[in-house]
């Protein structure tokens, strides 16, 4: 265990926690756009920054990343720390002036509206990686990256082609929060043309990846639940024989 | 090649190096160095060979390529030793006479001679060109001796003797406690005690060790690590074994620009030699160490040369900073303890273990020891690499070694440090020049860059340039370096365009706060350097861009108007030659008229008038 300031009070945190852990178990609020307890810190939003005083020396850092230690002295709420987090939301809020989060963010940091002398774009994807660190870290699938880099930077399948990795399981889907990667499971994903009609059954469609995944029912219910590339990638991933009658029943089915 | 297995054996193979060599004959040594091969060197060095054959003078002179001695402008360069005669400019069509007069009759080709610009006198020897006179060649300077793809030209200069040093007479504590009272800083930027580097990574718990140099050189203009590792690999070579051995590391990385296939090339040609001669590998010179360096080249991002970047790209991943509050000698590559030191840094450590921290910490000041080679550029005349001790003045380096200003202008500011580093005023130009100083100025060292720039400069669009530079490089990870560096080089655009507000000044100085406390790395944490020294130095530019709308530099497209002055123009027609706008009329011998609707403001008439009778307003 440690000891070291938050807030100016005493505080104790296991070895490896992050500050930002600790503030949270101490009921002090930080916010955040890129971290999700699920995942590995990631500290690039800079939403959550708060100031440390080390012996003389005084910095900003993200506290998602930075790990507590003994003696520190933190601030989440210094005037700096605030610098940096209303700086960068004011940022957001210009690039993204129509996304629920970065909205009610600024709105509790009190930036009414875009700074007028900001050019306002009008983008959904707010690069916190989230999407891509689940499918990396949660799923294993590594289906989606970031491309291209700077003011161009953005999540991408390779080469912007159906993504060939993807199982469609959909953990991008709701780990997203801004909801800009759409799914969509239909009754049957076949194509109509003139003079006929293909049919393909049940499929699962992620819009945003380029992915038209095949379904495959629930072996009681019968009704279409999951993707066959996704019960071929748990069979794989297990290590050991996994029967196939425990992949293909629905949750609700299994109880 | 037998494997060498110890010091004697090492010494006793320079004693035979150097009793082949005939000091007395006449030796030519043609840069072969990136900038002259620009200058079309390969076809000098192709004469040289055939008529040397044809003359059969290869019993008689000795013919070298070496790397790049600084002096790129000048290039082809030819020095010719013992003498040391200097030849520049050399094209195929000289060959003949060099041989006929210099090597045969001891002659001088006086046309082939360095002038003087400011005295006309030409000069004879290298080192009394004023270009290279008052410079400390420390490390520059075996690179016009030696051929960099010959290991036996780096042992016949000494090479190798401090590693043997090092080796066989002290002990790796030894090795760190000397390279900390060096007083050795790193070179690639940060200027952090590589002493102090060295050591925790020492101590630091896990194994294996890395040991990288960083050769990621991806400023602007700056080609000071490339001239190091093209022109004297072994150099670099030899202070990474040295690390090694007091470090306890037995990976080493040599991490290259795949834009530098010379420095690429002479590299992996130097590993492999040294590999040859027992310096790398197992056992090295029977002293038990194992050492073996990797060449990785570079992901092709000027973010790459930042630590962890460097890291994530030499580990396969995307060339992309993180956060590093814990230290890459605790956890670096691989997340393993890694000293990573950039190429000047590492060329510096033989150097300390030959001659000894006490000397080495004589040159330079109170906090910066040693030289720093610095890349000399802009509106100056003479430009190249400048290696110069610690401590010297800007005066010195612009108006001694770089010759003054082009054309006898006024200067008006030193840009250092690279993109990201800042612009310092006439002020400064005595400022004895080290890692501080340049620091506490507002500015910094980085890696050596060095921009003058004259009177006919905008300061408002040097800060934009450099902007729009770093927010290409951006690698778009964090928000503040994103975002910010968008909307910050948006607002210089405006200022520029005539389109500045009141209370810009004001948002760029916050704005810049916001990414030098929030972004994730050094990239972006700099990047508000050439705002915040342009605003803190030339304020009242950007206050006359924004308030009259008037760009003192003449440079700002929509604030400025070309018009001639019919007193001073002579009607010769030089103008309306060089204007591809067609927009200068007027018969000759008669003032000239340019038409504003039709300038497109390039500039062109007024560099090619004689008589200054172009005006920018």
């Amino acid at each position: 265990m440690i000891t070291f300031t938050l807030n100016g009070k005493k505080v104790e945190a296991e070895n490896g926690a992050t500050v930002l852990e600790v503030a949270r178990e101490q009921g002090i609020d930080i916010p955040t756009l890129c971290h999700h307890e699920d995942l590995l810190p990631y500290g690039v939003c800079r939403v959550c920054v708060v100031e440390i005083t080390k012996g003389k020396r005084k910095r900003v850092v993200a506290s998602c990343t930075y790990p507590a230690e003994e003696g520190l002295v933190v601030d989440t709420n210094s005037e700096r720390a605030l610098n940096v987090r209303k700086g960068v939301t004011e940022l957001l809020l210009a690039r993204h002036p129509n996304v629920k989060v970065i909205k009610e963010l600024a709105a509790k940091l009190g930036i009414a509206e875009p700074n007028p002398r900001f050019s306002v774009e009008n983008d959904y994807c707010i690069l916190c990686g989230m999407c891509v660190r689940a499918c990396r870290e949660i799923v294993g699938a590594h289906a989606i990256n970031f491309a291209e880099r700077g003011v161009t930077r953005r999540v991408s399948s390779p080469f912007s082609e159906a993504a060939g990795d993807c199982i469609a399981c959909g953990t991008c889907v709701y780990i997203c929060p801004t909801k800009i990667i759409t799914m969509q499971d239909v009754a049957d994903g076949g194509a109509v043309y003139p003079g006929g009609r293909d049919s393909l059954g049940p499929r699962r469609i992620i819009h945003t990846w380029k992915v038209n995944a095949e379904m495959v029912p629930c072996r009681v219910c019968k009704r279409p639940f999951t993707t066959q590339a996704k019960i071929e990638f748990m069979q794989k991933r297990a290590q050991v024989p996994v029967p196939i009658e425990e992949l293909t029943i629905c949750p609700t089915c299994k109880g | 090649m037998e494997k060498l297995t110890s010091a004697a054996q090492l010494e006793s193979l320079r004693k035979e190096i150097l009793q082949k060599r005939k000091s007395n004959q006449p030796c030519i040594t043609i840069c072969a160095g990136t900038g002259c091969l620009a200058c079309g060197c390969e076809k000098v060095v192709d004469g040289f060979k055939k008529e040397i054959e044809k003359q059969k003078l290869q019993d008689r002179v000795t013919l070298r390529l070496t790397g790049c001695p600084g002096f790129c402008e000048r290039g082809p360069l030819v020095v010719i030793f013992p003498k040391g005669i200097f030849y520049q400019q050399v094209t195929p069509e000289d060959i003949t006479e060099i041989l006929e007069k210099t090597i045969a009759k001891d002659e001088i080709v006086e046309r082939l001679l360095y002038q003087d610009p400011k005295n006309k006198e030409k000069i004879l020897i290298e080192d009394d060109v004023p270009f290279y006179k008052k410079q400390m060649r420390l490390l520059l300077g075996n690179n016009s001796k030696i051929d960099p793809c010959n290991i036996d030209d780096y042992l016949a200069v000494g090479g190798y003797a401090a590693l043997s040093k090092a080796l066989f007479k002290m002990k790796p504590g030894e090795i760190v406690a000397e390279v900390k009272k060096s007083g050795l800083r790193g070179r690639g930027g940060g200027g952090f005690p590589t002493g102090a580097k060295w050591e925790s990574c020492r101590k630091a718990e896990g194994n294996p060790k890395y040991l990288i140099c960083n050769a990621d050189e991806g400023d602007p203009g700056a080609f000071m690590d490339r001239s190091l590792l093209e022109g004297n690999p072994h150099s670099v070579i030899e202070g990474m074994i040295i690390g090694a051995f007091a470090i306890g590391s037995h990976d080493g990385y040599i991490y290259v620009r795949n834009e530098y296939p010379l420095a690429v090339k002479n590299a992996a040609t130097a590993i492999e030699q040294a590999e040859q001669y027992g310096f790398l590998g197992k056992n090295i010179l029977g002293s038990g160490l194992d050492f073996e360096i990797k060449i990785n080249r570079g992901g092709g991002s000027f973010v790459c040369g930042e630590s962890s970047a460097l890291f994530a790209s030499i580990e396969g991943r995307i060339g992309e900073p993180r956060d590093k509050y814990i230290h890459a000698t605790d956890k670096g590559l691989w997340d393993k303890p890694t000293t990573l030191n950039n190429v000047e840094t590492w060329a510096n450590v033989p150097l300390i273990i030959n001659k000894g921290a006490d000397w080495y910490s004589k040159i330079g000041t109170e906090g910066s020891k040693g030289t720093k080679i610095f890349s000399l550029v802009g509106k100056i005349n003479n430009t190249g690499l400048v290696e110069v001790p610690m401590g010297i003045t800007f005066r010195e380096i612009i108006y001694e070694i770089g010759g003054g200003i082009l054309k006898d202008r006024k200067f008006k500011a030193v840009q250092t440090g690279g993109p990201s580093g800042g612009c310092l005023s006439e002020k400064f130009l005595d400022l004895p020049i080290d890692f501080d100083a340049l620091t506490e100025a507002g500015s910094m060292m980085g890696s050596g860059g060095m921009i003058v720039m004259d009177d006919r400069t905008c300061m408002v669009d040097v800060a934009r340039y450099f902007l729009a530079f770093l927010e290409e490089e951006s690698c778009g990870k964090c928000t503040p370096c994103r975002e910010g560096l968008k909307k910050m080089k948006a607002i210089l655009e405006a200022i520029c365009g005539g389109r500045g507000k009141k209370g810009d000044i004001e948002l760029l100085e916050r704005l810049s706060q916001v990414l030098i406390d929030g972004a994730i790395c050094g990239l972006g944490n700099t990047a508000p350097n050439p705002i915040l020294t342009t605003i803190r130095y030339f304020r009242d530019e950007y206050e006359a861009h924004i308030d009259q709308k008037k760009c003192t530099g003449g440079v700002c497209k929509a604030l400025i108007k070309y018009s001639i002055d019919p007193e001073k123009c002579t009607g010769c027609g030089a103008c309306l030659k060089a204007c591809a706008a067609e927009a200068v009329t007027g018969e000759q011998k008669k003032p000239h008229v340019i038409d504003p609707k039709k300038c497109i403001k390039c500039g062109a008439c007024y560099e090619a008038c004689k008589f200054d009778a172009v005006v920018v307003s």
